[in-house]
């Protein structure tokens, strides 16, 4: 049963797959296209369904991961998994053609939902029914404010058509456009993990099993951004130099903060929830930095930075799909995600451990991989904001390229703790049985095909950019950006050190020239306990933030006849997440403050008949004005 | 053509700044010093020994090196100093800067691999210190490529000569002397594990590797002071060569005087190097309305 | 403008510096560039001629051999220990640089000639105070902040050169002779000359 089960799963993926990548062919070839409405029993719920060019490239986003999802599930995780993550799929895809307001709503409620359920597939133990409940909270209220902004969007137009909405997006009032794309930022923002309102992503993909994570981050958090990109640059265009400085804030914030927070942690998949919410963060900056050039008259260099926003999403799709995807063999084969515990990875995994050296290169933002092009192409257009020689233009951009490369920086410092920590050196706990070489099978062949495509797009990043800079002059109006210096960059880049290494590597080929020896470690036995551990690798970049990672450190000695000999030596240190703490202290105010109301509650029969009749006396007098 | 010539005497000329460092350094203390030409000996001695590896190691470690004085290579076919860099029309500030990170990347890596306590803790400083100096490097030459108008290389040598430019050439030097692990930061010429940073990652390296490894930080070397000599005052390659003997001599001074940092103290350093040339970006900012 | 920069990097250091000194070169040179900006006030009589030499005087030259006598003295005093970060350092004289731009800008004030350099040079003195735990450090700032007021003295009220000397005279007296007696008495329990050791006299 659960096999026929599964071949449907996968089955269904895989169509999913297909009709994404046919919808992204659509966009690209022939522009926007509609194909038709629905008429609902109101005109407020017409269901329309077409495809914008730029919803293209996150069509396409789809189909890879789809692809490789389904590659993944055709051995790997459960039945019902495979099921969700299709309607998962296909709920994600109706977003994304989505052409009318009620169509949008229902489709990202419908990922809402089937996504808290992949979340709580684990449900039988305690912190994943709550990560899942916070999830579910915090999708609901996102949704609630998305509706608020598609309404008045909609309400302004006097229509639910997005084609509508857009043309009379012009003339919309002021205070109508900063309330919607406020809305937009904080229901759009939470689902793609901006700060302070992205708590709910650390709590919620440790606990869903890998591959759901996988179309969590390299899925959801995209079509979350894709949202954000259409409200900006065409529901609600022009937006304005005021939203664009919001937006890159908000952006730089999270950047910083998401970086900051995964350089510290020791479980892989938390950590990789803190990455994508960095990445969020360099999206959200660039599609600021679109919106601050329009408005200042620049929409060459808009168009410059909608392709690299849109590009840093595509890329972000494709390499924490591929980490997620690995994670998810990790945890299979070890049966845990904790770095502090794993070591040596690559003996037995050793497709697992080539495709995530390429996703954590990738990750790191170096060349040639895919994230090192949208990086470079960011910080091309946030260069141009220099140019307009306006003091909040300059030092919103002087904060965006500070926090860009601060997040540039540190983001290597944590892959070279994942890959270095879990993948390479000796395992730091005994192996259970003796485990099987991972063998070459879809699993491998899913996180193969990802890492390909990686390899593809950062050695030829002109196949993304070309498409993706048509894109983005059509949204804001100009020519499209060119970049001689793009096609050669990263070839020029690595082709001496690709040389040097195969050099070095010949060099030690033979016994003859590279003799084989113990380490040194002054005589005594090499053991994995003289092996660096994950949080003492990260031990000096807490010390740097600890005033914002506020670590919790205790130290207690136990002592046996003398103080100055203790017989023991414990030391805890645990990081805080200070915004959850905050956010938890406003959760216990609401739910105090909500308990005193009870009060009105009072259950007697008098009393609730009282409530109407000062109801009635009120109305009448309002109405009699 | 001009631009490989230039690489190769560059790449030529690296161990003798190396060389006349070391030597100043040495006669500064009070000892006669090794001759100018030790490095090159050095590297051929080097060459000529054999190679041990640690057992079981995956292929990073046979890798890395090559990988890191490609690096070196390519940062040095960057630079201008007499023409334009052979790269130049191709790599920009901002490349460079994550090319620098790859080279450091791979190195650590290697330096996890080998199971070696001082190797981790090496790798542990290189990896935190390097996320530091990547931002402040990438700042300060922004920073000069704001004012300068366009991040390539070349556009570097038409800074104006005023605040900004001043801040962001302190800082660039701040970033310069932690890039080539002076002291206050790093000292070369120690192998106490506690001290060590980029000594660390090449501890367990010998022959031919170690002397490719070596090689690099030399070239690497002088490139830094090549594109420091470019953010002075002055266009012809001798200005450019007599500022980087200047340098060169200035940096010496600084290791002579001053005591090694304390390591957690080398964070503070970083980030005054990052505030000095977002100040310097700021400055730009505000002196642009005129 | 090459005075504006002599100021600006002798009071950023006055801040960021870590020895006290590298500190007293800083407060010497601010001390000297105030001297010369208020001598040609000065020069109007003999009187007020009389106690500008005699204010110099204790300002640029006494003070400071008094602290470089003390230092011999009392090696341990000679780090400033300051209770901020480098950045931290870094990023305060900057805000402080700021600030008195802006206070530049405040229309009401506009009129006051140098104010810029006034409050820049007052408010590194307050900032020194605040930052440094050596008692040094404090009597240096003292000194400081009291050569921004004299400056700001001679600006506002240029017609009572005597009145300006005279004020100048005390603070330097108390800045020289009584603060280098409290740090003398100070020493003799806390060679390090840390502030936050007063902590022990709250009740």
């Amino acid at each position: 049963m659960s096999a026929a089960l599964r071949r449907i799963g996968t089955a269904a993926l895989a169509a999913v797959s297909a009709t994404a990548a046919f919808l992204a062919f659509l966009a690209f070839s022939h522009g926007a296209t509609t194909f038709g409405t629905l008429a609902g029993p109101i005109p407020a719920l017409d269901l329309t369904v077409g495809v914008l060019p730029v919803a293209g490239v996150f069509c396409a986003l789809l189909a890879v991961l789809d692809a490789a999802l389904a590659a993944w599930c055709v051995r790997r995780g459960r039945a019902i998994e495979t099921l969700l993550l299709a309607a998962f799929s296909s709920a994600m895809l109706l977003v994304l053609c989505a052409q009318s307001v009620a169509l949008f709503f229902f489709g990202w409620e419908l990922c809402a939902i089937v996504s808290v359920f992949l979340v709580a597939t684990h449900h039988e133990r305690r912190e994943v029914r709550r990560a899942a409940f916070v999830y579910l909270v915090f999708s609901q209220a996102g949704a609630a404010c998305v509706l608020v902004a598609l309404a008045l969007l909609g309400a302004h137009a006097h229509s639910p058509s997005f084609a509508r909405i857009a043309a009379a997006a012009a003339s919309l009032p002021q205070t109508t456009r900063y309330a919607v794309l406020g809305l937009s930022l904080v229901g759009f923002g939470s689902k793609a993990g901006l700060l302070p309102l992205h708590f709910w992503l650390p709590r919620a993909h440790p606990v869903a099993p890998a591959h759901a994570s996988a179309l969590l981050s390299g899925g959801m958090l995209q079509i979350a951004l894709y949202a954000l990109l259409l409200v900006a640059t065409i529901l609600a265009a022009p937006a304005g130099a005021a939203a664009g400085i919001a937006f890159i804030a908000v952006g730089t914030l999270t950047a910083v903060g998401g970086v900051v927070y995964a350089l510290v942690d020791r479980d892989l998949k938390r950590l990789l929830a803190y990455s994508s919410v960095e990445n969020a963060g360099i999206v959200t900056l660039a599609l600021g930095a679109a919106m601050l050039l329009v408005a200042k008259g620049n929409p060459l260099g808009a168009a410059l930075a909608l392709t690299a926003a849109s590009f840093h999403a595509l890329n972000h799709g494709l390499f924490k799909g591929l980490l997620f995807l690995c994670a998810g063999a990790v945890a299979d084969a070890e049966g845990t995600v904790d770095l502090e515990r794993l070591g040596g990875l690559r003996r037995n995994l050793p497709w697992t451990a080539a495709a995530m050296l390429v996703a954590c290169l990738a990750a790191a933002g170096l060349p040639p991989l895919n994230a090192f092009s949208s990086e470079w192409l960011t910080f091309r257009s946030l260069l141009q904001l220099f140019a307009l020689h306006d003091e909040p233009t300059g030092f919103a951009a002087l904060g965006a390229i500070a926090g860009l490369a601060l997040a540039g920086g540190l983001a290597p410092a944590t892959f070279v703790k994942v890959f270095g920590i879990a993948f390479l050196g000796r395992a730091r706990r005994a192996p259970k049985a003796e485990q099987a070489r991972e063998r070459f099978d879809t699993s491998s062949l899913a996180t193969s095909g990802l890492a390909a495509c990686c390899v593809a797009l950062g050695v030829f990043p002109l196949v993304a950019f070309a498409p993706l800079a048509r894109v983005s002059a059509a949204l804001t109006g100009s020519a499209p950006p060119a970049l001689p210096s793009l096609p050669l960059l990263p070839l020029g880049l690595v082709l001496l050190p690709l040389l040097g290494a195969a050099a070095s590597f010949a060099l030690t080929r033979s016994p003859n020239n590279a003799r084989r020896t113990a380490t040194w470690t002054c005589g005594s036995p090499v053991t994995s306990a003289s092996q660096y551990t994950s949080t003492a690798f990260s031990k000096p970049l807490r010390r740097v933030f600890s005033t914002v990672l506020a670590p919790a450190q205790t130290r207690t000695f136990g002592s046996g006849e003398s103080p100055w000999f203790p017989k023991h030596i414990e030391y805890r240190t645990e990081n805080r997440y200070l915004i959850d703490e905050a956010a938890r202290r406003l959760g216990a105010l609401t739910i105090r403050a909500a308990r005193r109301s009870r009060v009105v509650q009072s259950g007697s029969l008098r009393l609730y008949l009282a409530y109407a009749l000062v109801a009635m006396i009120v109305a009448v007098g309002a109405a009699a004005r | 053509m001009t631009g490989l010539l230039q690489a190769l005497a560059l790449v030529a000329c690296a161990p003798l700044l190396q060389g006349a460092m070391r030597s100043l350094r040495a006669r500064l203390a009070g000892r006669p010093g090794p001759s100018l030409l030790q490095p090159y000996r050095d590297l051929a001695k080097l060459c000529g020994k054999e190679a041990l590896l640690p057992d079981d190691v995956s292929p990073l470690v046979r890798v890395a090196p090559g990988i890191v004085f490609g690096v070196a290579l390519t940062f040095a076919a960057t630079v201008p100093f007499f023409a334009a860099g052979a790269l130049e029309a191709t790599v920009d500030v901002v490349a460079l800067a994550f090319l620098l990170g790859l080279g450091r990347f791979v190195l650590t890596l290697a330096a996890l691999d080998t199971r070696s306590a001082f190797a981790g803790m090496a790798a542990s400083r290189e990896a935190s210190f390097g996320g530091l100096v990547e931002p402040a490097l990438l700042l300060a030459l922004l920073g000069a490529a704001v004012s300068g108008g366009g991040t390539r290389f070349s556009a570097l040598s038409t800074l104006p000569l005023d605040a900004a430019s001043t801040l962001a050439f302190a800082a660039f030097a701040l970033v310069v002397l932690v890039e080539t692990a002076r002291v206050p930061i790093d000292n070369q010429e120690t192998h106490y594990e506690l001290t060590m940073i980029h000594e660390g990652l090449l501890l367990e390296y010998s022959g031919a590797q170690l002397a490719l490894l070596q090689a690099a930080a030399y070239v690497k070397q002088i490139a830094f002071f090549a594109v420091a000599a470019l953010l002075l005052p002055g266009d012809a390659w001798w200005a450019h060569a007599g500022w980087m003997a200047a340098l060169a001599i200035a940096v010496t001074l600084v290791e002579t005087a001053l005591a090694k940092l304390r390591l957690f103290e080398v964070p503070q350093v970083l980030g005054a190097a990052f505030i000095l040339a977002a100040t310097s970006i700021g400055l730009h900012v505000v002196g642009g309305l005129g | 403008m090459n005075l504006e920069v002599a100021v600006l990097l002798a009071g950023a250091l006055l801040i960021v510096g870590a020895r006290t000194l590298y500190v007293l070169a800083a407060y010497v040179v601010l001390a000297v560039i105030a001297s010369a900006l208020i001598a040609p006030s000065a020069l109007v009589s003999p009187t007020a001629f009389a106690i500008f030499a005699l204010t110099t005087l204790m300002k640029v030259i006494v003070a400071p051999l008094g602290i470089v006598w003390f230092l011999r003295e009392n090696p341990p005093a000679a780090d400033l220990h300051p209770s901020l970060a480098l950045p931290q350092r870094l990023l305060l004289a900057i805000g402080i640089a700021v600030a008195a731009a802006a206070i530049a800008h405040v229309p009401a004030l506009a009129e006051i000639p140098l104010l810029r350099l006034i409050a820049y040079v007052v408010l590194c003195g307050i900032g020194m105070l605040v930052v440094h735990r050596n008692l040094l450090a404090h009597v240096i700032g003292l000194l400081a902040l009291g050569a921004g007021i004299t400056l700001a003295g001679a600006e506002l009220a240029p017609q009572l050169p005597e009145s300006v000397e005279l004020g100048a005279t005390f603070d330097a007296l108390v800045g020289t002779f009584i603060g280098l007696a409290l740090v003398r008495a100070f020493a003799a329990q806390n060679p390090m000359l840390d502030v936050e050791s007063l902590r022990k006299l709250r009740g």
